[in-house]
């Protein structure tokens, strides 16, 4: 056991030695990290902000105007203004995701109380932002429409306000006060880098020794298979985490400010976790596919699929019940899951210890099965 | 001569010297490899470049070959600056170059036929002249019966012919051949000097450069340079130096020229004689071992012992099953028959104990090359428990017995072959084994180094009983074996001391035993196959019966004249392309697995992806703490209840609305005060307490929108003063969604999805193209030939360009057919879109394998620079407009962006071509950018 110990240990260090002597890729690990987590959490949005509209005005009246004004940043660019066969060729292109239909005599319809429309074209491909921009900006122009009705004097067709039975709803949004996009984004960046890098790169390290020759050479020396495979998850898997948590910490946390409540030893814990049964994973996969370039196109659709549907971009209760009983399987919607609870909600380890568990056990499952087929990769000819 | 008078374009020739070498200095960081070396070399001469390991043969020749950039000093070939990159493409038709390695410029993975095919378009042969000269080439080579075989599948000897072949293809005046025969067998060996010499005999103005380590070979020679630490020794006629040093042979001349401390052993070996101790037990013993792969059987029924201390010497071609054998030793191999024992012991898995007792040196250099030397024999030291403390003394003795201390800091990439095998020699007997397994370990190792390794395994055998079990193809090393076992095909022909050998077959040499026994099992295996498959090599007796071929090599060099086709223009351009798109496909069409991961993976990736992601309004749950439990409270909740994106959750009341949140996974908590009900009844207004997830602020946004709908509509069913009806004829707005009425996601998901696969599969494929090459060495099929990079680049990226476009009609037609995502607009405007987009993305590919160095590096950096703007930046997940900043930039530069307008236009929103225009350009010039700074990066030269 400390022969078996010592062994990954001395693996190990050589792991990472021959992985930082590639210059390219560390400066390529670097900006993965800094760079891209920055650009990534600060430039996607999930609230609405800067979005496009037009305005088709036919009226150009004073309220007409009025209402125009009322839409501002931050939320949505200054309108600009269409006319009305360019409106559709603009929308085509997604130059602009709302337009303002104002009919003609809006003005005077609306004060003589024939409750006219405006019309507001969406702009539905836009998923993420065409529902909440449509109620953001309606409620813009309904407050808009209120005040100018009391400038008016239109008094009677406000909403009225005798004295009735009301209640007043306060709404308090709770880990995240503004829906703030960058909290969430910066995490989910991290979570994704940390994810592409770990299948990657441990992957690939076994079909770089294989293509040339070394593990072959290691196999003959007082070295298991294990041995090897646990030392690449180690290695590369400490070298991820150290990365990822440097970024959380002086990145997402202290640069663009995103609190983190839940306690970080167990972040880190978990953290750890996970990378060791991703990268069992990407092991799994380097000894199924024999070369380089088939590695590389196995990666490809298995990230993007584990990434995208893990919840992380996009929100796991919206998708199909089956659909969200299946990915339970994958480490990654476990570990995001995991993220959200103890960065946002700061949970603690009675609220989270399952899905440790799950993914401790995942990870073990990937490396047995990649170790049951490690010395029939060698035979193949 | 025909040839050089057709090839009017040379400038001054002179001709009486073919390479001019003047000052030549060359360095690799510290190391000097060359320094102010200067010669020349005369038309039509055969010229050995003898030295030991590292003395700069290589360097020296790959720089006349115009492979590798020049530092200082100048060449001059045929009259021409090799400095000149116009006049090395010209060169380059005249001059063949054959790197080191075995068959370093042959492909694997395609057949013998098809690389002759592809070396043949480089150089613009075409139509008949192309078939013919590939015919007679394979023929005087005798491959003809193996034309169909993978390049990677021939034994040693043949890699080596073919690449002689491929080297030939274009009927050069200056051949240059970096070892050719190291690590081939004495027949091949033989064969393969046979064919140079008729082929000298074909064209007697060809000039022929070789380096070797076999120095008799080099007596063969008319001219010799012997190199020493990057100068030259002696530079004249093989006679006359053998004459001028009184020396018998080439070899002791040589001896006699290097300095004192480089000689190795003079005067011969003198060997104990090996006595065996009949108590005791074997130490290895093999009994009917036997390997299959597949159908081929690889070693068949080996059996043979060796005893403790012996050194046993295992000869055989190349291909014959000894690797095989050693590995099943060692116990890297599972023996499909029969047993292995080492030192009584069968192998178990896991039998540390026999391990930590075996020393194996494998055939192609297998340690780190990351790594330093020093840092490579302490990974040994350390794997094998050498205790600390000897460590340090035990590595220090390694790299003075293998003089490899001034070596220490290197790393083995800057090796030269020699020195690398003594470095692997030198980690295999680091722990003291008791059984050293070394398959070919002096293969490309000079003779003076050679003896000094011979004399270090002598000693180890006799002084401490070190088994020693050792392949070689060098016929002295044999003869110093106390016995050797001659293989062929998987079986033992003979086993017993080189006397006995040589004896029963009634021979004085070792060597000629060998080649006679081989020639012999040749001869009848040839015989009993012509017998079993008379009618079936229709093929091969078919071309042995064409007249044209019944002399043999005759004339094949000269007989046609050079296709005087024109090398410039359209026409070549197309043809060189032509060549390597050719070449590309072929390998592509072989790797099934490749094929089912860019098709299916594609696939696959779709249909679970667009089955999964969704923005779509799903119900989400909601808590609620009522303090006050009356009628009021209850009505409120029922509201929610009732709301179809909502529905209630049973919560435990008494905890803290954090901890609600952490363990019941609510996205709404509903906090009614005490007292709501009377306070509201009352008119009091009473608030009443929302707390909203905010961990995801797509559904935390969603949510406070269903909040304050559902709030909308309760206080007015409160109020009743207007009703519902009125309140809805007085809404100010109408809302069209427009292209996605129904607001379902997979309408945008699945063109997004396509968009993503196209970004990201086609750079995954061309991002190994160059890089692998440089890898595998066949990048030097570049450097030699006429073709330019762009030629090169373009045509590896078309097969897969048409790769990717296949894969793309088959997600269009899955999203139509299977997910019910129609095409609303023009299905060529997204085709011709596709097309573009695949482009930019394979020249992104191909940007980033010419800027990177290793495999690794190349797949993540492909991967890592496109996916943030694929799935973050596109307009996939977040609308482009709506990014801010560096994002916003980063969208905007990269194609995705615009090749998600067109397909989301195409597919949801139903336009035409006529709307893209910009777009295309737009895509089009971001191709063309990636494609030319790729051709900018990419040097036809080595550093």
């Amino acid at each position: 056991m400390y022969i078996w110990l010592s062994n990954i240990f001395i693996l190990s260090l050589k792991e990472v030695k021959s992985l930082l002597s590639d210059l390219i890729l560390v400066a390529l690990m670097v900006y993965f990290f800094t760079v891209a987590v920055v650009v990534a959490a600060k430039g996607a949005s999930q609230e609405v902000r800067n979005a496009p509209v037009a305005v088709a005005d036919h009226d150009v009246s004073a309220l007409s105007l009025r209402l125009r004004d009322a839409v501002r940043p931050p939320h949505f660019k200054i309108p600009e203004s269409v006319s009305d066969d360019a409106v559709q060729r603009h929308m085509d292109l997604g130059d602009y995701y709302f337009v303002l239909d104002i009919p003609p005599n809006y003005e005077k319809d609306y004060l003589d109380g024939r409750n006219p429309r405006i019309q507001i074209l969406v702009d539905a491909t836009a998923m993420t932002l065409a529902g909440t921009g449509t109620g953001y900006l309606s409620s813009v122009l309904a407050d808009e429409l209120g005040k100018s009705a009391t400038d008016y004097g239109r008094t009677g067709q406000s909403p009225a306000e005798p004295a009735v039975l009301k209640a007043e709803p306060v709404i308090n949004v709770m880990f995240n006060p503004n829906s703030s996009a960058i909290w969430q984004m910066g995490v989910v960046q991290i979570i994704g880098n940390l994810t592409l890098l770990t299948l990657m790169l441990s992957g690939a390290a076994v079909i770089r020794e294989k293509e040339r020759g070394t593990i072959e050479h290691l196999l003959v020396m007082p070295v298991s298979a294990s041995e090897i495979a646990i030392a690449k998850v180690c290695a590369n898997g400490s070298v991820i985490v150290l990365l990822a948590l440097v970024s959380l910490w002086c990145i997402v946390h202290t640069w663009l400010g995103v609190p983190i409540e839940g306690n970080i030893g167990l972040l880190v814990s978990g953290m750890l976790i996970y990378v060791l049964s991703f990268a069992s994973l990407g092991i799994f996969l380097a000894v199924l596919a024999p070369s380089m370039p088939q590695f590389g196109l196995l990666c490809i659709p298995v990230y993007m699929l584990v990434y995208l549907l893990a919840g992380a971009t996009s929100p796991v209760e919206s998708m199909p019940e089956t659909m969200q009983k299946i990915i339970q399987i994958s480490p990654t919607a476990q570990f995001v899951s995991f993220v959200q609870d103890v960065v946002h909600r700061g949970s603690g380890l009675e609220d989270v210890y399952r899905r440790l568990l799950i993914m401790l056990g995942q990870g073990l499952f990937f490396l047995i099965l990649a170790l049951s087929r490690f010395k029939s990769m060698l035979s193949r000819q | 001569m025909i040839m050089t008078a057709e090839r009017s374009f040379t400038e001054k020739e002179d001709i009486s010297c073919v390479v001019s070498v003047d000052h030549l200095s060359h360095r690799y960081g510290r190391v000097t490899a060359l320094s102010d070396v200067s010669l020349s070399i005369g038309r039509g001469l055969t010229v050995g470049l003898v030295g030991s390991d590292g003395v700069g043969k290589s360097t020296l020749l790959s720089l006349i070959a115009g492979t590798r950039i020049i530092q200082h000093g100048s060449i001059s070939v045929f009259g021409c600056d090799i400095a000149d990159g116009a006049a090395r493409d010209r060169l380059a038709l005249r001059v063949a170059f054959m790197p080191q390695g075995l068959g370093r410029n042959l492909y694997p993975t395609l057949s013998v036929r098809e690389n002759l095919a592809f070396h043949a378009d480089l150089f613009g042969l075409s139509g008949k002249d192309k078939t013919e000269r590939i015919l007679r080439l394979m023929d005087a080579t005798s491959l003809t019966p193996f034309a169909d075989r993978d390049a990677g599948r021939l034994s040693g000897g043949m890699k080596q012919k073919l690449s002689l072949c491929c080297a030939l293809i274009h009927r050069p005046d200056l051949l240059i051949l970096d070892e050719p025969t190291t690590g081939v067998d004495p027949l091949s060996r033989r064969r393969f000097w046979t064919l140079v010499d008729d082929l000298r005999r074909e064209s007697p103005g060809m000039t022929v450069i070789v380096s070797t380590a076999y120095i008799d070979e080099a007596e063969g020679f008319q001219h010799t340079i012997i190199m020493n630490d990057g100068t030259v020794l002696a530079d004249e006629g093989t006679r006359e130096l053998m004459d001028r040093m009184g020396a018998a042979t080439l070899e002791e001349a040589y001896m006699r020229l290097l300095p004192a401390d480089k000689r190795g052993k003079e005067g011969g070996f003198n060997i104990p004689p090996y006595r065996r101790d009949a108590n005791e037990a074997c130490a290895i013993t093999a009994s009917g071992l036997t390997k299959r792969f597949g159908d081929f059987t690889a070693v068949d029924g080996v059996s043979f012992e060796i005893g403790r201390g012996e050194i046993f010497g295992f000869l055989g071609s190349n291909g014959c099953g000894k690797s095989t054998t050693m590995k099943m030793l060692t116990g890297l191999l599972e023996p499909t028959a029969g047993t292995a024992r080492i030192l009584g012991r069968e192998f178990a898995a896991g039998d540390t104990d026999i391990k930590m007792k075996v020393g194996y040196m494998s055939q192609a250099f297998s340690l780190y090359e990351e790594l330093t030397v020093t840092e490579n024999l302490y990974l040994h030291a350390k794997l094998y428990h050498i205790p600390l403390k000897r460590r340090v003394e035990t590595i220090r003795k390694v790299l003075d017995r293998f003089s490899l201390y001034h070596l220490r800091h290197e790393k083995p990439a800057s090796l030269s072959l020699g020195i690398r095998q003594r470095l692997q020699l030198a980690a295999a007997c680091l722990h003291d084994p008791e059984i050293l397994i070394l398959d070919e370990p002096t293969s490309g190792v000079d003779p003076s180094a050679r003896d000094m390794f011979w004399d270090y395994l002598i000693k180890l055998s006799r002084e401490d009983r070190v088994t020693i079990f050792v392949s070689t193809h060098f016929m002295n090393e044999a003869e110093r074996c106390d016995r050797i076992s001659l293989m062929h095909r998987g079986r033992v022909l003979a086993v017993g001391t080189p006397e006995e050998l040589k004896r029963s077959s009634g021979d004085e040499s070792l060597e000629n035993s060998f080649i006679r026994r081989l020639e012999e099992q040749e001869e009848e295996e040839n015989k009993s196959r012509e017998q079993a498959s008379a009618g079936e090599d229709l093929s091969v007796t078919d071309l042995r019966d064409n007249p044209q071929n019944k002399g043999g090599t005759a004339g094949y060099i000269s007989s046609t004249g050079f296709s005087g086709k024109k090398r410039t223009g359209l026409f070549y351009a197309l043809s060189m392309i032509r060549a390597f798109a050719v070449r590309e496909a072929r390998e592509i069409l072989r790797d099934r697995i490749r094929m089912f991961f860019v098709i299916f993976g594609a696939l696959i990736f779709e249909i679970s992806a667009s089955y999964g992601i969704s923005f779509d309004m799903t119900a989400m749950p909601f808590g609620v703490i009522d303090h006050d439990g009356s009628p009021e409270s209850r009505a409120l909740v029922r509201e929610f209840g009732g709301s179809a994106y909502l529905y209630e959750k049973q919560v435990d009341a008494s905890m803290a609305p954090v901890n609600i949140f952490q363990k019941e996974h609510v996205k709404l908590l509903i906090d009614i005060p005490e007292g709501y009900g009377s306070s509201l009844l009352k008119g009091e207004k009473p608030e009443v307490g929302f707390m909203i997830d905010g961990a995801f602020p797509v559904v935390s946004n969603n949510v406070r929108g269903y909040v304050n709908g559902i709030m909308a509509k309760y206080n007015a069913r409160l109020s009743d003063i207007r009703g519902a009806e009125k309140a809805d004829a007085g809404y100010p707005f109408e809302i069209r969604f427009m292209y996605n009425e129904i607001f379902r996601s997979v309408y945008v998901m699945v063109p997004g999805l396509i968009m993503l696969a196209m970004v990201m599969f086609p750079a995954m494929m061309t991002a190994l193209g160059v890089v692998r090459e440089k890898d595998l060495g066949t990048i030097s099929n570049l450097y030699t030939s006429p073709a330019s990079v762009y030629h090169f680049l373009i045509g590896k990226q078309i097969p897969y360009i048409i790769l990717s476009m296949i894969s793309f009609l088959l997600m269009t037609g899955c999203a139509v057919f299977m997910l019910n995502v129609p095409i609303r607009g023009s299905f060529w405007a997204l085709f011709f879109g596709a097309f573009l987009m695949i482009a930019a993305s394979s020249s992104f590919g191909l940007l980033v394998s010419c800027f990177v160095r290793t495999q690794v590096a190349a797949i993540f950096g492909s991967a890592i620079l496109s996916i943030l703007p694929a799935i973050n930046f596109s307009g996939f997940l977040y609308p482009l407009s709506t990014l801010e900043g560096a994002a916003y930039h980063m969208g905007r530069l990269f194609p995705c962006s615009w090749f998600q307008i067109i397909c989301l236009g195409s597919f949801t929103k139903g336009l035409g071509a006529e709307s893209f225009l910009r777009i295309y350009v737009i895509i089009g010039s971001m191709a063309l950018t990636y494609l030319l700074l790729a051709c900018m990066l990419l040097r036809k030269q080595e550093k």
